[in-house]
């Protein structure tokens, strides 16, 4: 069986009418049914597959800063000869790289790619999404070079210097929020998936947090207020409600099942949007800052506890009973696991926000650990994820590779494994070396040593995961005709059987559900 | 408030100096991130947003996904389905975001 792809094909921005028939037609289904989706990726193309590209780009290089970086931390007189190359520079090009470069493209290409579809209409704005998605990329790659020639603004998440790579930012950013909003406000559907309150709400939220964030005229303490103002809520606004717009698109689509309490799915939206604004300041518990302002956020943490359950209970039991399709989706098995990963670093965070937790905990890896579960374990799975699904129906053929798929899955799972694990662990260790006056500072510095080899080693892996991953991104998009001459043969579906056995099979788990 | 806002000269020995400002500046942008939604979750309660959520839920799959084959389904579970949706649907290739038969032959 060789079914054509309903993919678009290639070459062109757009579809002629007939084509949407012809197609339709080999398929052996209704021309509108097709019409919608084809016309939505057909719109959005080369502005995701841009974004994509360049996400992948940033995402190697920020895992080689990472790697630098990390080696650096047990082995100091590493690559100490450039100042480009200390840590300090080294460590923030990789923040910048990873989390703007890498996640915030990766995710930026997934919602264009989304909303179109969510909302049954072309992306509209096309070029002001890829003229946007340019200025942005250029803003990334300006604010890097900055920051490794040392001009740095001085505050975490935000060193990219304000006035060079700023404008490229909010502008590339702001064109891309316009296609966005064009899109949602010509769509041809009466409903709004949650999705697509996810997706706009980031787009509402970024620009508000990055004018506080980077207002010029901090000084003292108010720049750690707003400081992690900013690089808190960056993640809660900007990179959870970009993934989990993805997690409640992607679950569901492919099982063919509704997500399994739709109301949960508001609730969790809605909680997230009222409460998770006032979570940074925990980050500076014994911080010279109010005490008011420190409780009330430690209050807002433990009420993350609402959208984190109602998410978190919401995906999985959407899932739960049908954990075999983890086996032939690598889009599921990405993206479970990164919903998996939401649930964890959540509740997490709210524990680790309480004063107690936060005593032993603060000034250690554990917070570093805790911020990959976050920023890789669940933004970055669901962002490979939603690549393996999007990417195929945008070149019109399927990944060439299943072992490469597997090998990339393997690489980064256990990578960051045991990254998170053996940091964690050396976290504790140091808060607790740390806590005890009787000790020398030198001791809680000696105890993470091997929870640093491990998180080189993790470092390591997770890089040669993603090496993996930019070479088949590669083979798909630029090497089409060796694509589909790797390409395994076509998985015949199973035939639904119509059979005695098969009739009493469904008539018993009828029964056990309650029907008749 | 100090009317210099250059961190040299202003003086560390007046806390109170750094802490007024530091609440108003996060404190509004807070509360505004808390208020609009609130605001936003109203007006769409009001316009109908929240309305028909079983329909709502249901906005992201089109016939075609109904009707398609998943290879982890029991037979029960297909042939439901198939009486649910009409007639089963094969999978194109990469239809669950992978590279084919290797994925399910694990």
């Amino acid at each position: 069986m060789s079914a054509p792809p309903t993919t678009i094909p290639r070459g062109k921005p757009g579809l002629e009418p007939g084509e949407i028939d012809a197609i339709a037609a080999s398929r052996g289904l209704a021309p509108e049914d097709l019409d919608v989706r084809i016309r939505a990726d057909a719109s959005s193309r080369w502005a995701v597959l841009t974004l994509y590209g360049v996400a992948i780009v940033w995402l190697l290089v920020g895992s080689v800063f990472g790697d630098i970086a990390s080696l650096k931390l047990h082995w100091p007189d590493f690559l100490t000869r450039q100042p480009w190359l200390t840590f300090g520079r080294v460590r923030t090009a990789h923040l910048h790289a990873v989390n703007y470069g890498w996640a915030t493209a990766a995710l930026i290409g997934t919602s264009l790619w989304l909303m179109p579809r969510l909302v049954h209409t072309e992306l509209k704005g096309v070029r002001t999404a890829i003229i946007g998605s340019a200025l942005f990329t250029i803003g990334i790659a300006v604010g890097i070079v900055a920051v490794l020639m040392g001009y740095n603004d001085g505050m975490e998440w935000l060193e990219a210097p304000r006035y060079v790579a700023g404008p490229f930012l909010v502008v590339g950013g702001g064109l891309i929020g316009l296609s966005l909003f064009q899109t949602v406000a010509a769509r041809k559907t009466e409903h709004l998936y949650v999705s697509v309150w996810y997706i706009l709400g980031a787009f509402i939220w970024f620009p508000m947090l990055y004018i506080v964030g980077k207002w010029p005229t901090y000084v003292g303490v108010e720049s750690a207020a707003a400081n992690w103002f900013f690089a808190h809520n960056v993640l809660g606004f900007w990179l959870t409600s970009m993934s989990l717009g993805a997690a409640y698109y992607f679950i569901p689509k492919v099982l063919g099942r509704p997500v399994y309490s739709y109301q949960l799915s508001v609730v969790g939206f809605w909680s997230l949007a009222m409460f998770y604004s006032l979570n940074g300041m925990h980050h500076l518990v014994g911080g010279p800052l109010p005490t008011w302002m420190i409780t009330t956020s430690i209050v807002a943490s433990v009420f993350m506890f609402i959208p984190v359950v109602a998410t978190g209970v919401n995906l999985h039991m959407t899932v739960v009973g049908r954990f075999g399709a983890l086996r032939y989706s690598p889009t599921l098995r990405f993206v479970v696991i990164g919903a998996l990963c939401y649930t964890a670093v959540s509740l997490q965070g709210s524990f680790t926000a309480l004063r107690e937790v936060n005593r032993l905990t603060h000034f250690t890896h554990w917070t570093v650990a805790h911020s990959h579960v976050g920023g890789y374990g669940f933004v970055t799975f669901i962002a490979f994820g939603a690549m393996y699904y999007v990417v195929p129906r945008l070149v019109g053929h399927e990944w060439p590779s299943a072992k490469l798929i597997r090998w990339h899955f393997n690489l980064v799972l256990g990578g960051i494994a045991i990254y998170v694990v053996s940091l964690s662990w050396a976290g504790v260790l140091q808060g607790l070396a740390l806590l005890d006056p009787q000790l020398p500072f030198q001791v809680s510095v000696e105890r993470t040593l091997p929870g640093l080899y491990g998180r080189s080693l993790g470092g390591i892996i997770l890089t040669l995961g993603h090496l993996v991953f930019a070479y088949h991104f590669w083979i798909m998009v630029r090497m089409p005709e060796l694509a589909r001459r790797t390409r395994p043969p076509f998985h015949d579906a199973q035939p639904v059987l119509y059979t005695a056995e098969a009739t009493a099979d469904h008539e018993r788990e009828s029964h056990k559900r309650g029907g008749t | 408030m100090s009317p210099h806002r250059d961190a040299r000269t202003v003086s560390l020995s007046d806390p109170e100096e750094f802490l007024l400002p530091t609440s108003l500046a996060v404190l509004f942008a807070t509360v505004s991130m808390t208020l609009v939604p609130a605001l936003v979750l109203v007006w769409g309660w009001r316009r109908g947003f929240f309305r028909d959520l079983d329909g709502q839920s249901r906005v992201i799959f089109d016939v075609r996904d109904w009707q398609l084959v998943r290879p982890w389904e029991s037979t029960a579970e297909r042939l439901d389905r198939a009486l649910s949706h009409g007639t089963p649907l094969a999978p194109t290739p990469g239809e669950w975001g992978g590279a084919g038969a290797d994925e399910s032959a694990r």
